[in-house]
């Protein structure tokens, strides 16, 4: 019991809390919504200059927010199969 | 059909043909020529998986700052807060089908390890299929995860959202034809057995 205790606590504190501190901060947010009115890219020429200022900053690893999630899943489940395995 | 929604469809059609053929076990087996069986099974996984990372993040990111054309409709202020519970508890079901999976190899980390540590080696290839928690019940809980993540990322229904929507539903369907033809292949009666007996993305619905 105190094992599914401490995985429930560990996983809500890494995916659950970061979800209701946003609320807290922003309220209600929609990502869509910001893209939907500020969207600007609207032709070849748009989307080459796009690409060439903007999105080449996402090349950098250290603030690709996949990796970030999929590095924070990994440890989380390590972390819960050795509480398990304890 | 105006440029912005011709461009989200190519854009989309690249990933989903970059990121299928490059998981294919052709390429892989192309791969292997070049450079050794070693470097297929402990780093290809994880170069494939940041690659995906990259790409998709770069390709994503052009596709959603498409201008759109046309606002279909809006949801209304007050209906607001349930969209928006309704696309949390979504993200949470995307996070819960993820742990579904080994993550380490499902990442490439694990097999990656393995190259240093190879006591290991034999226990990375043992492989099983996942039938348990939500798996029990549906046979792409992850896709469904993000087919509910994507519908409630908005209240601002334009012409893009459904042109991209329909993108998504089209790959992930496609996907899952070539991901189950894999998993017939390497689990055979099992698979097929399990495929009998759960439902594909909704449970209950085929």
């Amino acid at each position: 019991m105190l094992k599914k205790i401490t995985i429930i606590l560990f996983f809500s504190l890494v995916f659950i809390i970061p979800l209701i501190l946003q609320y807290i901060h922003v309220g209600v947010f929609f990502s869509g919504n910001e893209y939907s009115v500020n969207a600007d890219i609207n032709n070849l020429a748009d989307i080459k200059e796009y690409f060439f200022e903007k999105s080449l900053k996402n090349l950098n690893l250290l603030t690709n927010p996949f990796i970030y999630f999929f590095f924070a899943a990994l440890i989380v489940q390590k972390f819960c199969s050795w509480i398990n395995n304890l | 059909m105006s440029n912005t929604l011709v461009y989200s469809f190519l854009l989309w059609i690249f990933f989903g043909f970059q990121h299928s053929f490059l998981a294919r076990p052709y390429f892989k087996s192309i791969i292997e020529k070049l450079f050794g069986n070693i470097f297929v099974q402990h780093f290809y996984p994880i170069i494939y998986f940041i690659s995906q990372c990259i790409i998709f993040l770069l390709i994503y990111d052009l596709i959603r700052n498409l201008g759109p054309n046309v606002i279909f409709f809006t949801i209304p202020e007050y209906l607001e807060i349930f969209i928006y519970i309704f696309n949390k508890i979504a993200h949470l079901f995307l996070i819960l089908t993820v742990f579904h999976f080994d993550i380490g190899k499902f990442t490439g980390f694990t097999q990656f390890l393995a190259f240093f540590f190879k006591k290991k080696e034999n226990k990375i290839l043992v492989e099983t299929l996942n039938k348990s928690y939500f798996y029990k019940y549906i046979r792409h809980p992850m896709y469904l995860g993000i087919i509910l993540v994507y519908l409630s990322s908005t209240t601002i229904y334009t012409d893009i959202f459904f042109v991209n929507a329909f993108c998504i539903l089209a790959y992930i369907e496609i996907g899952t034809y070539f991901e189950e033809k894999t998993l017939l292949m390497r689990f055979s009666s099992e698979y097929e057995q399990y495929q009998t007996l759960t439902k594909k993305y909704i449970p209950f619905i085929r």
